[in-house]
């Protein structure tokens, strides 16, 4: 069930992501925001190190839902949940963390490239759920 | 140690988001949340006190055990600080709590249970009021809201709609899924699809709510159910 948009790319009610490129151009560890596609971003980190991310407001995005958008974007190197009321499951998040592509909401992505590995950052909730399912 | 989303979603829904104090049964409102996280809304008292020289402490009381489910009860501001004064401690005993607590959560599940019901359409008018109690939170906060699509980032806005969903949607749930399973026979055989459709929804809606299972698990609400109840 779709936040908003049923389709891919799940766009926002607005169709814009203003809250979000707002973000990035105030982090610190970001150097560019670059919007390629609907919902698709070119993040240049200080580092140099570039990201294809995704961004979109699928209520429940799964392993069906990611699949889709890397048939229509190439391969990605994050995905953002965007909206409260949206989320993702749990073993997508596990499973794209083995291929180094990291799964979030806004702040989790806001936290997650503070760090060089950033597709391994988990919130305090994910966390006490890997290790509740013997993941980590 | 801290109270778990877990405990926190289960006191608040059992208790219906109002206070358990004897008598008082105030609405407890997201406004009382002041910025913090959307689970962490109204008073949730400790019934054995969790530090060393609060009122009720037990020394012996397991750290787990002190901010588990069983030890805490919802409360009203006003109520919260009544029973941590130092001077009300024998007043407000630890047996008493329990009591006032179990007290209370039995009223908010036996809300619907006043008389005996003998028709489909007395069953259904029963059920209607909660459909569209739940139907108008929904409606105001959920998902498919104005509210949702047009504040996708708001906190604030999100802290109702999960506020409203442990203290509306799920004690409705449980009142609704307790008079089907009780008036079940007065559902023709054609209608025991969609009225287990149902229970099923209200069950494992209830079981992601409280983080038991993921969201992909859960049932859909069945729009046939509310055909059934609301048609004519």
């Amino acid at each position: 069930m779709p936040a908003h948009n049923e389709n891919f790319p799940w766009m926002s009610y607005y169709r814009n992501y203003n809250f979000f490129e707002q973000r990035m151009t105030e982090h610190s560890k970001v150097s560019s925001c670059q919007k390629l596609d609907a919902g698709l971003y070119s993040i240049e980190l200080n580092t140099g190190k570039k990201l294809n991310v995704f961004i979109c407001e699928c209520y429940s995005f799964g392993t069906a839902e990611y699949v889709e958008s890397c048939e229509n974007y190439g391969a990605l190197d994050a995905v953002i949940i965007s909206s409260n009321w949206c989320g993702y499951s749990l073993e997508l998040k596990r499973d794209c963390m083995a291929d180094q592509v990291g799964i979030f909401d806004i702040g989790g992505f806001m936290a997650a490239i503070n760090q060089r590995e950033y597709w391994t950052y988990l919130t305090d909730y994910e966390k006490d759920k890997f290790k509740e399912y013997g993941w980590s | 140690m801290s109270i778990t989303s877990k405990s926190i979603k289960i006191l608040w829904s059992n208790a219906a988001g109002r206070c358990s104090f004897r008598g008082c049964t105030e609405r407890l409102s997201v406004e009382e949340a002041e910025g913090v996280t959307p689970y962490t809304l109204g008073e949730m008292a400790h019934i054995k006190g969790n530090k060393l020289g609060s009122n009720r402490y037990d020394a012996d009381q397991p750290a787990l055990e002190r901010d588990g489910y069983e030890n805490l009860i919802l409360l009203c501001p006003t109520h919260h600080t009544l029973i941590d004064k130092a001077e009300n401690e024998a007043e407000y005993s630890v047996e008493l709590l329990h009591e006032m607590k179990q007290e209370h959560e039995e009223f908010v599940s036996n809300r619907l249970q006043i008389t005996e019901l003998k028709s489909l359409e007395q069953l259904k008018d029963k059920i209607a009021p909660y459909m569209a109690e739940n139907h108008q939170v929904w409606d105001q906060y959920g998902p498919m809201s104005e509210n949702a699509r047009k504040n996708p980032n708001s906190d604030q806005v999100y802290a109702l709609w999960t506020s409203e969903r442990l203290s509306t949607i799920v004690p409705n749930n449980r009142e609704i899924k307790e008079l089907l399973v009780e008036y079940r026979a007065l559902f023709s055989r054609k209608e025991h699809r969609v009225v287990s459709k149902f229970i099923k929804h209200v069950e494992s809606y209830e079981q992601w709510v409280e983080d038991k299972i993921p969201y992909n698990a859960v049932q859909r609400f069945p729009s046939d159910f509310e055909d059934l109840i609301l048609g004519e």
